[in-house]
C-alpha cells in the first residue's frame, strides 16, 4: 500500500512540476532547462527550514515557493532579453551551479550527505494514517495549481503569453511589456517548481544532492511533450503516464530477470527514448494535444 | 508638429546608414518615406517606433522627448507600427488578434486579472464590439473566428491594420502596407488609409510603391544612401530632377 501511495505521490509532484513548466514551455515559449533548480531551492529551504530551525511544515512550503520565486527574479531580469536558446543554456549552468552550491556549502546544506528526519505532514497521527492524509494535502495543492494555471490559460493573460509566444516583437509593437511577462512567467513557474520540490522533501523525507539531477528537469519536459505542450490537461496525464511507466518498469525489475539492472535501467531509457521520437512524429501534439488546433488543421486542409 | 526626428545618424558595423536625417510629421497628415532599397528607410522607421536605437539625435513626440524610450511604451503613448512581413499571432483567431492589442487590460494583470473577472469581463465585451467595428470596416469579419495562421498574404495585412487601429494610435505608421499583396487589395488598402487619414489619424508609410503612394501622401520625403535628397508635396517632389536621376529614373 505505501508503495502505491509513493507511487501516485510522484506522479502528482511531477504532475504539478508539468504545470509549472507548462506555463513557461507550453504557454510562453521559454525553454528553462535549469527547471530542477527552483525544485532544489524549494525541497532544500522546506527541510532546513523545518528540521534546523523547526519552522512549521506550511510555512517552510510557502518559504520553499517563495525562495523559488525570488531566486529566478534576478536570473529572468538578467537572461530572458537573451535569445531562446542562448536563455535555455544559461538555465542549465543556473541548475549546476545550484547542485554545486548544495554539495559544497555543507554548514547550510549538509552536503552529500543530505537532510534527515524531515517530517511528513500529518506526521503525529502514526504512519496508517499520515500517508493517506499526505497525500491527500498533496493531490489538493496539485488541484489547486491545475486550476491557477486553467484559470490563466482562459484569461487575457492566457492570451496574451501565447501572443507573446508567437511573435514578441508584434506584441511589444502593441505596447506590451513582453520582458516583464516574461519574467513574471518564470516566477510564477519557479514559484510552483518551489512548491513541488518542498512536497517532494516532505514525502520522501530525506533528500540529498543527487536527487536533483538534470535527470529531473528531463523527466518533467518528458512528460509535459507526452502529455501535450501547451494543452490544459495534458500534465496531468504525461506525468502518470512517465510515473507509472518508470516505476512500473522497477517493479517489473523484480520478475523478469533476463537482463541485469543495469541493463534494464538503461532499456528504461531507451523505450522512453523511443516512445518520444514515435510521438513526435505520429503526435506531435501529445496525448492530449490542443483539441483546436487539430479542428482548425482539418478544416484548413478541407478548404 | 506631432513628431520630429532631428539629426538621426546610424551606423552597422562601419556603414553609415544614415547620415544627420531630419523629419517632421504634421498632426492630421499622410506622410510618405521613399527611396531605393537600402537607402535606410526601415532603419528610420525604427528608429521613430523604438525598434532601433538612433547613435545620435533626438525624436520628439507632442512635445517630449522619446529617443531612448523603449518601443512598447512608445506605443502606449500612440506611436504604432505594423510589419512589412505580416507579424499575426498565428495560433490565435482573428479576433482574438485583436483583441490581445486592446491596452490596459485587467484581464492581462497578475493576480489581480484573476479574481477581478467580472471587470475583465465587462472590458472584455467593450473591445470587442470595438474589434467587431474595425474587422467590419476593413472587411475582415466573416473570417473573425479562423486563425490568423489560415489567412491570405492580403488578408493578414488587413489584420496588422486592424490589429493597429484597436490602439486607437495617434500615429500609426505602416512598413510597406502594399508589399505582397494582390493589386485589387492593395487598391483596398489604400482607400482604408484615406479613410483612416480623414478620421485626422497622422500616418507614416514607407511604401516602395511610388505611384500609390503620391495618390494619398500629402507630404514625401525620398531618401537615398542615408541622405535626405528632397522633401515636399508629391508633385513637387515628383519633379525634382535629383529625385528623378537618383531613384524615379531607375525605378
Amino acid at each position: 500500500m505505501t508503495y502505491v501511495y509513493t507511487v501516485i505521490a510522484f506522479g502528482l509532484i511531477y504532475t504539478m512540476l508539468a504545470l509549472g513548466l507548462n506555463l513557461q514551455m507550453g504557454f510562453t515559449g521559454i525553454i528553462n532547462f535549469g527547471y530542477v533548480a527552483f525544485v532544489a531551492i524549494g525541497a532544500y529551504t522546506s527541510a532546513l527550514l523545518t528540521v534546523d530551525l523547526h519552522w512549521p511544515l506550511l510555512a517552510g512550503w510557502a518559504a520553499g515557493a517563495a525562495l523559488a520565486a525570488l531566486a529566478s527574479y534576478p536570473l529572468g531580469l538578467l537572461t530572458i532579453r537573451l535569445g531562446g536558446d542562448y536563455f535555455a543554456v544559461v538555465t542549465l549552468g543556473f541548475s549546476e551551479l545550484a547542485l554545486l552550491v548544495v554539495l559544497n556549502e555543507r554548514q547550510l546544506t549538509h552536503g552529500a550527505i543530505g537532510i534527515t528526519g524531515i517530517h511528513r505532514p500529518f506526521a503525529a497521527l502514526g504512519p496508517h494514517l499520515s500517508a493517506p492524509l499526505a497525500l491527500l494535502t498533496i493531490a489538493a495543492l496539485t488541484a489547486f495549481t491545475a486550476y491557477l494555471i486553467w484559470q490563466i490559460g482562459h484569461s487575457p493573460l492566457g492570451r496574451l503569453l501565447r501572443a507573446i509566444q508567437a511573435n514578441e516583437s508584434a506584441a511589444q509593437a502593441l505596447g506590451k511589456n513582453t520582458v516583464g511577462y516574461k519574467v513574471l512567467v518564470l516566477v510564477v513557474g519557479s514559484a510552483i517548481a518551489g512548491l513541488a520540490g518542498a512536497l517532494y522533501a516532505h514525502w520522501v523525507q530525506y533528500i540529498s544532492p543527487d536527487q536533483f539531477s538534470p535527470d529531473v528537469t528531463f523527466n518533467t519536459f518528458i512528460a509535459l511533450i507526452l502529455g501535450g505542450v501547451g494543452s490544459l490537461l495534458g500534465p496531468v496525464i504525461g506525468a502518470f503516464v512517465l510515473i507509472f511507466f518508470l516505476q512500473g518498469s522497477i517493479v517489473l525489475q523484480d520478475y523478469v530477470h533476463i537482463f541485469s539492472a543495469n541493463q534494464q535501467s538503461a532499456l528504461r531509457f531507451m523505450i522512453i527514448g523511443l516512445a518520444l521520437v514515435l510521438l513526435i512524429v505520429f503526435r506531435p501534439e501529445g496525448i492530449m494535444g490542443r483539441m483546436k488546433s487539430r479542428r482548425s488543421r482539418r478544416s484548413a486542409d478541407v478548404s | 508638429m506631432l513628431l520630429e526626428a532631428r539629426d538621426i545618424e546610424k551606423s552597422y558595423v562601419g556603414s553609415r546608414v544614415l547620415k544627420s536625417v531630419s523629419v517632421a510629421l504634421k498632426p492630421g497628415s499622410i506622410t510618405a518615406l521613399i527611396g531605393p532599397n537600402g537607402a535606410g528607410k526601415t532603419t528610420l522607421f525604427d528608429i521613430i517606433s523604438g525598434f532601433v536605437q538612433a547613435d545620435s539625435g533626438m525624436v520628439r513626440y507632442s512635445g517630449e522627448e522619446i529617443t531612448r524610450k523603449p518601443a512598447f511604451l512608445r506605443a502606449r503613448r500612440g506611436i504604432v507600427k505594423t510589419f512589412q512581413i505580416p507579424h499575426e499571432f498565428g495560433g490565435l483567431s482573428v479576433l482574438d488578434n485583436l483583441l490581445v492589442a486592446s491596452s490596459d487590460q485587467i484581464g492581462e494583470r497578475f493576480p489581480v486579472g484573476l479574481w477581478s473577472r467580472r471587470a475583465a469581463r465587462e472590458q472584455e465585451r467593450v473591445n470587442t464590439e470595438t474589434a467587431y467595428g474595425i474587422l467590419e470596416f476593413l472587411g475582415l469579419l466573416a473570417s473573425r473566428e479562423v486563425k490568423a495562421e489560415t489567412l491570405s498574404a492580403g488578408e493578414k495585412k488587413l489584420l496588422e491594420l486592424a490589429r493597429a487601429l484597436m490602439l486607437a494610435p495617434r500615429l500609426l505608421m505602416l512598413d510597406e502596407p502594399l508589399a505582397g499583396v494582390p493589386v485589387s487589395v492593395g487598391e483596398q488598402i489604400l482607400e482604408h488609409l484615406v479613410d483612416i487619414g480623414a478620421q485626422g489619424k497622422t500616418l507614416l508609410i514607407v511604401e516602395h510603391n511610388l505611384e500609390a503612394v503620391m495618390r494619398v501622401a500629402d507630404w514625401v520625403y525620398v531618401l537615398v544612401d542615408g541622405e535626405l535628397l528632397a522633401s515636399g508635396r508629391p508633385s513637387d517632389v515628383q519633379c525634382n530632377e535629383r529625385v528623378q536621376a537618383a531613384y524615379l529614373g531607375k525605378a
